[in-house]
């Protein structure tokens, strides 16, 4: 069953996008809503079926399509995220009475290179995070603005995640685990521990 | 999981990490300008157009101990102690 809170998350797992990804887990968590995130240890097959129970469950879902083109000269370019936005569209698609309602915000580098590489999701909410950790903060507050009247401004979460970044940094050294490592915890542990810290720092400012 | 603590440790730091006061002061470089945080605080103290201006505005607070200036992905560039 669809819960309205449920956002799914499909965006590269590696440590060249951790900093964006940190922004953005967090910016959900912040505005009351439960990241959807596959761990990238799962097998294939498994991989495949739990991301389709995950958007089954999501009302929202955040596809960033950013990395259309390899990050270096040698790389592939990975389709990983256009194959499963395809899956959430056609899912969407499939039963309009069940999942009708499902909406989608897709992520870019740039505001209109989409257009040259995947026309057919044109009319959709495409926006830009142009690479940068506040960016992505602001455009994920404001696309979800509409659908929570007490939303923070993007800014109070901004300086609140630059705050969380620290103690990530100190906690995770302290426990000899490299920081900038995506793979340092699971995804359910980022998001548990972000979910913690960020009830006691609300707690502490009320 | 980490090397030197479990899941219910690690988690407990955290929590902790939010909870506590500290005279911690953070420089986050933002799109108005460099902002100067009190730790625990949700607003900016202050905002200045230069880094600089933020270190020395940060460091002229009463209650500051310690400066942490944030990169522009929101990590440590450096982190000081107040003499």
């Amino acid at each position: 069953m669809i819960d309205p809170k449920n956002v799914f998350v499909n965006c590269p797992f590696d440590n060249y996008y951790f900093p964006l990804l940190k922004p953005l887990l967090f910016t959900l968590i912040y505005v009351d809503l439960n990241p959807q995130i596959s761990e990238t240890s799962d097998s294939g097959v498994n991989r495949l079926q739990t991301i389709k129970e995950l958007m089954a469950v999501s009302k929202y879902s955040i596809h960033d399509l950013s990395r259309m083109e390899p990050l270096k000269r040698k790389d592939y370019p990975r389709f990983n995220m256009p194959f499963e936005c395809g899956i959430d569209f056609g899912l969407k698609m499939s039963n309009e009475k069940k999942y009708g309602d499902k909406k989608f915000l897709i992520l870019e580098k740039e505001q209109y290179r989409y257009q040259r590489v995947l026309s057919d999701i044109s009319g959709n909410d495409i926006k830009a995070h142009k690479e940068n950790p506040e960016q992505i903060v602001k455009v994920v507050r404001d696309w979800f603005k509409p659908t929570n009247a007490n939303i923070p401004m993007y800014k109070e979460i901004w300086l609140a995640f630059n705050e969380f970044e620290y103690d990530y940094e100190q906690i995770l050294t302290e426990a000899e685990y490299d920081p900038k490592d995506i793979n340092s915890l699971t995804f359910s542990d980022i998001i548990e521990n972000m979910k913690e810290w960020i009830v006691k720092y609300k707690e502490k400012n009320e | 999981m980490a090397k030197n603590s479990n899941r219910k440790d690690l988690t407990e730091k955290f929590r902790q990490a939010a909870s506590t006061s500290t005279g911690r002061v953070h420089v986050v470089p933002s799109h108005d300008g460099w902002s100067v945080k009190k730790e625990g605080s949700k607003r900016a103290t202050v905002v200045m157009a230069t880094k600089q201006g933020a270190v020395k505005a940060a460091t002229g607070l009463k209650y500051a101990t310690r400066i942490i200036v944030h990169k522009k992905d929101g990590t440590i560039q450096k982190n000081a102690k107040v003499k």
